[in-house]
């Protein structure tokens, strides 16, 4: 496998319809088989960008004569460049109308020299990412003595396992009454697909290991059904509803932890607690160290003999 | 009274005077204020061989391909012993300043890892600054090129030389500083040194001081030595306490998404950004957006390493946090709400143990050979 095809296959389950055409050369190992790429969400948690408003109020601030302009010399010195690119009436100062002006001038291009920079952060959980490796990263940051470990995952991993098989039932018992047969079909296929590819990487050390990449964002496969406002809102909400619940963003936190009571300290519940309730974000190309944490990182991988950084989710 | 006592007292008044006013000189430097003893009137100590600054040997987490890309290097302006032993000197030349009183290091302290302690620093009229002065450290490593608080400066060799021509900072006119230089004998031979023959000119200085910021790299902390140690960053680290660990799996989980992208070395931010230190849109620093005028760069600052944090304090761009367990608090609040805050900066609520171990992990990033190394100190004495 190719360099490109891997950074392709990172890129997935992000992508639009360029990966979805490559699907089948690509993703020998994704099992479903309905399986349709589609464009990543919008992220739940829009930023509400500053305006151009907000900008000339700044800039008027400076105004300190209330004369309708920034001279110069109102500004700091590293601002005089302004007044060099925007003067155009050449009164050496800046109006509101050359302040503007400035203000939406297209912005230099900004590159990062040899680097692929993320291209935007969203909530894991929102782009398909498992709530659950977060949740047992979390219990792994504790760093537990090894049989205290074992003991915590012992309650851990029944826990998850039953409210993961409780919250897709209850999942589909709503999406029954709201998608048609065929679209229904692919939905359980996504919501039992736990990962969107899985890839062999051999590590420098001579390691191989399985690499698990992503998976199907579940609300991403609600709009592809391009459904009517009455049935699509719901089927959000309720996908909403499971991923919350998977998150342990409700009364299940408390259950999970109760359970635990007697094998972590009161401190490691607390930071148990306290990691559960944070949300992780990744970044959307994937090939974030945030992401890494989630998933473990493993340096210089040779795939065909070409050394690449490689990352990988221990395969359930 | 004798002669000869009166020879001995003006002997011992001579040293008392002398040693007073170099632990003077010396505390000053320390903390950061500007320098009464101008370089001319100090006496230049540069080794015989020069100090080793290029090719240095660093780690195996540094020279990965992802690390290595983080570079910024130009093909024409490659740190060499001789060009980062000139730019040493003229670093801490107050003769970069228009009254010989400040020089580079009186705002960037090699023992606080070439910040100043100060939360403004002083200029070379006395007038003080508006923001923290930013530290030096891996700066090589920060492969968008941009510099400064709001990224006005556009690489190291663009950048290095503002603070001089700054008329609140060191006030100098740059296009003189060649002949400023060239007054003093040894710059000449320096200059051959460094660039084959001894003509002084503005873009040399710039590129001396250029190649010495660049040898500025710490790599050898506890981190360091831990990470050189395991298989994988998630692994423990053998010479980390239990505590120590636990602020590293606590870090790669909600830090490392910004501070330690795509790599394992460098400690810094691939782009600016507003982290949430202010609500006001108006009247508060606009940092990037001052400079770009672009909306969505309002409240963006760029990121200095993490590296040896523990001795920068105080921090952000306008030092208004004093401790790390007040930045810290910050990030597990979440921030105020600019609308520019990034989506990462999402509230933390770090619980006491895990604020505990987020700061002895960041201390662990602190390199003592690096703050103590004599290749960066002060060659004047």
């Amino acid at each position: 496998m190719r360099r490109g095809q891997l950074a392709l296959l990172v890129l997935l389950p992000f992508s639009v319809a360029t990966a979805a055409q490559a699907q089948d050369r690509l993703l020998p190992t994704v099992r479903d088989p309905g399986l349709q790429l589609v464009p990543a969400p919008t992220p739940e948690a829009v930023i509400a960008r500053a305006s151009l408003e907000d900008v000339v109020s700044r800039m008027m601030s400076f105004d300190r004569d209330r004369d309708g302009k920034v001279q110069k010399a109102e500004l700091s010195e590293r601002m005089y460049n302004l007044v060099s690119r925007g003067d155009a009436d050449h009164d050496g100062a800046l109006d509101r109308t050359e302040i503007l002006t400035l203000a939406t001038a297209p912005p230099a291009a900004a590159t990062i020299r040899g680097i692929q920079g993320p291209t935007g952060y969203s909530f894991g959980d929102q782009v398909g990412f498992s709530s659950r490796s977060h949740i047992e990263g979390s219990l792994d940051d504790l760093r537990l003595t090894s049989a205290r470990k074992e003991q915590a995952l012992a309650v851990v991993n029944p826990f998850l396992d039953a409210l993961e098989k409780s919250a897709s039932a209850d999942l589909l018992k709503e999406m029954a009454v709201l998608l048609p047969p065929q679209q229904l079909a692919q939905f359980t296929a996504a919501l039992n697909t736990k990962a969107a590819a899985a890839i062999m990487l051999n590590g420098a050390n001579g390691e191989r290991r399985k690499v698990v990449i992503g998976g199907i964002d579940l609300a991403a496969r609600i709009d592809s059904f391009h459904l009517p406002p009455a049935q699509h809102e719901p089927a959000r909400a309720a996908v909403d509803r499971y991923k919350a619940r998977l998150r342990l963003a409700g009364p299940e936190r408390s259950e999970l932890l109760a359970q635990l009571n007697g094998i972590l300290s009161t401190e490691e519940q607390d930071d148990f607690r306290a990691a559960l309730e944070r949300r992780p974000v990744v970044a959307n190309n994937g090939l974030s160290a945030g992401f890494f944490a989630t998933s473990g990182v493993f340096k210089d991988f040779v795939i065909d003999g070409a050394p690449t950084p490689g990352t990988f989710v221990p395969v359930r | 009274m004798t002669a000869r006592v009166k020879g001995c007292l003006v002997f011992l008044t001579a040293w008392v005077l002398a040693v007073s006013a170099s632990e003077w000189a010396s505390n000053v430097r320390a903390q950061g204020t500007p320098s009464a003893v101008p370089s001319d009137a100090r006496t230049l100590r540069l080794p015989a061989t020069p100090y080793h600054y290029a090719d240095i040997d660093l780690p195996a987490h540094f020279k990965t391909p992802a690390a290595q890309k983080f570079d910024n290097t130009p093909p024409d302006n490659p740190v060499t012993d001789r060009g980062a032993a000139l730019g040493r000197v003229i670093f801490y030349d107050t003769r970069l300043s228009a009254n010989n009183t400040v020089s580079c290091s009186t705002c960037h302290v090699q023992a606080r890892a070439f910040v100043d302690p100060n939360r403004f620093s002083r200029g070379f009229r006395d007038g003080r600054t508006d923001r923290h002065a930013m530290n030096l450290v891996n700066l090589r490593y920060h492969p968008r090129g941009r510099f400064f608080w709001d990224e006005r400066g556009g690489n190291l060799e663009e950048m290095v030389l503002l603070p001089a021509e700054n008329t609140l900072e060191m006030g100098q006119d740059v296009a003189k500083l060649p002949a400023i230089l060239g007054r003093d004998p040894k710059y000449p031979e320096l200059f051959r040194a460094a660039f084959g023959d001894p003509e002084i000119t503005r873009e040399r200085i710039a590129r001396a001081l250029a190649q010495f910021i660049r040898s500025l790299v710490s790599y050898q902390s506890k981190y360091d030595e831990g990470r050189t140690a395991v298989r994988a960053i998630n692994d423990d680290f053998p010479d980390f306490t239990l505590q120590e660990n636990r602020g590293k799996a606590l870090f790669m989980r909600n830090c490392a998404i910004c501070h330690l992208e795509n790599q394992e070395a460098h400690f810094i931010m691939l782009t600016p950004v507003n982290n949430g230190l202010d609500e006001d849109t108006r009247n508060t620093d606009g940092g990037v957006g001052d400079i770009t005028l672009n909306p969505a760069d309002l409240g963006h600052f760029k990121s200095p390493s993490l590296r040896n944090v523990e001795v920068t304090a105080p921090y952000m761009h306008d030092g208004r946090f004093a401790t790390l367990e007040a930045v810290i608090d910050h990030y597990s609040s979440g921030g105020k709400k600019h609308p520019n805050k990034d989506i990462r900066i999402q509230p933390l609520n770090f619980t006491a143990s895990e604020k505990a171990a987020l700061v002895a992990f960041l201390k662990t990033l602190t390199d003592r050979k690096f703050l103590t190394d004599p290749r960066f100190a002060d060659p004047f004495e």
